[in-house]
């Protein structure tokens, strides 16, 4: 189709200069693609993710007699910087993540007998600064619409638990975070919508994602609460423009 | 003529075209407060609505404020004030200012009070009124009633009417009945603790209610394991109360166990009164018992399970006030998130730029 634009160009000037005529001669085959241009997908810079998991710090018997089986939930932000591609491969990004999570249960009286005498919460914000490797060779060169991921650094947690409306106590703890992911891209349901997408909004491709990490925040010593995870996830949409 | 010759001549016109209205500006009357409460504020005849007089206030006769204006002082002294009733209440009381309708065998207007000379000495003037003159010296005339604050030249006269400028409606309300008593249930908590009851069905507004703690009295030592207390159910409440909560329709309060001076597993006698919008406060609820107990978090229990009291647990993970490294820590997050922002919108930049 490239090859012929220059024919189609032309067909279209002498249609544009011969106005008269234009009623009466046949449209040439041809020239009413002459005003579609080739999609070139537009750069990816950057990759935003909202999602909700679940997150349980590693905090022993008293958590869980506390909170029981409470997950949270997690609501979970991420914004990845792209700074360059390595060929065939994918993308190397820096990425910020903020995250908030609660988990709530009942107070118990020590000598025990009275009964609703109030609750315990615990909040955390984990926050993140990470190095992500995500690989989009799959679905750039072999049409497979999967993209994965791995990240890694540096994790940062804020967190403040109370009981009956008293705070007990509000501190921070650090450590390392890693994570993988595995995205579905959503471009093969409607090629041509995330191609319109990507030419209107600079969106250049959506996913479905859902990421595994572990954090060892507040276990790698010093007089931290270890807020940290084994296993923790969460799942959502996910962005590259 | 130059337009300053004109400009004197045009406002005396003005004056003089404004004068007679002035004269007969309509009295008007505000109540400002009623004995101890606070100043409602409230136009006259909107008193009733959130202001009705109590019988314990009725039967203190600690007078209303009523806040007059435009008081019809110029036509002279010979005006006498008088206080008449209307029989219709609520929102169409009988005109009283009509002749016809203070005369006749059984008038529909009745006069109240004549106020002993001069009640009136400026034209703007605060006027204290006893309640027992609106709802007599037993306060038993109750309910929404109207009164007319009427400047005559005779208080027995009742056959000319009354003009606009010379009297003012007073509607206002004798509330006798006290609410009923609510049904409180026990109460236990470290620090504080939520008190709960349940209020009747009929009670409607309520200004709020009333807690009584009493301090000196125990629970279950008493006849039959009731509280040994000051505190009687369904009897008055003491003079000063524990908490006080307001609020139309009050359910619970909360009260600071840890001041009242109760030590773990100790517990004292609480009883609660309903108040309503005229003040009238119902006799005591239940006795109920508050008691401290020592509540266990998760924070506490963490700390236990790790050996550690709970001063010390907080000096090692944090403890309530951030340390200046916890703080460090904070900021350089901050940095961190400034940072990605500004590496962001520079590449859009540069993205645009392209």
């Amino acid at each position: 189709m490239l090859r012929s634009t220059p024919t189609a160009a032309l067909l279209a000037l002498s249609w544009l200069l011969a106005p008269a005529a234009r009623a009466q001669e046949p449209t040439p085959v041809g020239s009413e693609w002459s005003g579609v241009r080739e999609y070139r997908p537009s750069e990816e810079r950057f990759t935003a993710e909202l999602g909700l998991g679940a997150y349980r710090p590693s905090l022993g018997p008293a958590f869980d007699d506390a909170f029981g089986g409470d997950l949270g939930p997690l609501l979970h932000l991420e914004l990845d910087v792209h700074l360059f591609r390595i060929p065939y491969l994918g993308a190397v990004a820096l990425g910020g993540a903020f995250g908030w999570v609660e988990w709530t249960g009942a107070a118990t009286v020590v000598s025990g007998g009275a009964t609703n005498v109030g609750s315990t919460g615990m909040s955390l914000l984990p926050m993140a600064l990470l190095a992500v490797l995500r690989i989009d060779a799959l679905a750039r060169e072999l049409d497979i619409p999967f993209v994965l991921s791995g990240k890694i650094g540096a994790d940062l947690g804020y967190f403040q638990t109370g009981t009956a409306g008293t705070l007990d106590a509000e501190g921070w703890s650090v450590g390392l975070r890693w994570a993988a992911q595995i995205g579905l891209e959503l471009d093969f349901l409607e090629r041509r919508a995330a191609n319109r997408l990507d030419q209107e909004w600079g969106i250049n491709h959506s996913l479905i994602y859902v990421e595994l990490l572990g954090s060892t925040m507040g276990r790698m010593g010093g007089n931290m609460l270890p807020l940290g995870a084994d296993l923790a996830w969460h799942a959502g949409l996910q962005l590259t423009f | 003529m130059t337009r300053h010759a004109l400009l004197p001549s045009t406002c005396l016109a003005l004056a003089m075209l404004l004068r007679p209205s002035l004269s007969e500006a309509q009295m008007t009357a505000t109540y400002l407060a009623y004995g101890a409460r606070g100043a409602p504020g409230t136009s006259s005849n909107t008193y009733f609505v959130n202001w009705p007089v109590s019988l314990s206030e009725c039967a203190a006769n600690a007078p209303v404020e009523v806040q007059l204006q435009n008081a019809p002082l110029a036509v002279g002294t010979s005006l006498t004030f008088a206080l008449w009733r209307s029989s219709g209440g609520g929102t169409s009381p009988t005109q009283c200012q009509m002749g016809a309708n203070r005369s006749g065998a059984n008038p529909p207007c009745t006069r109240v009070e004549t106020f002993a000379q001069p009640m009136l000495t400026a034209v703007n003037q605060l006027v204290s009124i006893p309640p027992q003159v609106f709802f007599d010296a037993d306060c038993s005339r109750s309910g929404d009633l109207v009164f007319f604050l009427m400047a005559m030249s005779s208080p027995t006269d009742i056959a000319s009417d009354v003009p606009a400028s010379n009297f003012v409606t007073l509607r206002i309300a004798l509330d006798r009945e006290a609410p009923g008593a609510p049904t409180v249930s026990d109460g236990a908590g470290d620090a504080s603790t939520t008190v709960s009851w349940t209020n009747p069905s009929d009670t409607g507004t309520l200004y709020g209610a009333r807690l009584y703690v009493d301090t000196g009295g125990t629970c279950g030592s008493g006849d039959g394991g009731a509280a040994d207390s000051t505190l009687r159910p369904g009897g008055p409440p003491p003079s000063t109360a524990t908490v006080t909560v307001t609020g139309g329709s009050p359910t619970s309060a909360s009260v600071n166990l840890s001041t009242l001076g109760l030590d773990y597993g100790e517990s004292v006698p609480v009883a609660v009164t309903l108040v309503d919008l005229a003040r009238n406060e119902s006799v005591l609820s239940n006795v109920a018992c508050l008691t401290r107990v020592q509540v266990e978090g998760f924070w506490s229990a963490y700390c236990r399970e790790n050996g550690l009291s709970g001063e010390e647990c907080r000096a090692r993970y944090g403890g309530c006030s951030a340390s200046p490294r916890a703080r460090s820590r904070g900021l350089l997050a901050a940095l961190v998130f400034v940072a990605l922002g500004v590496l962001g919108r520079r590449a859009l930049r540069t993205r645009g730029g392209a």
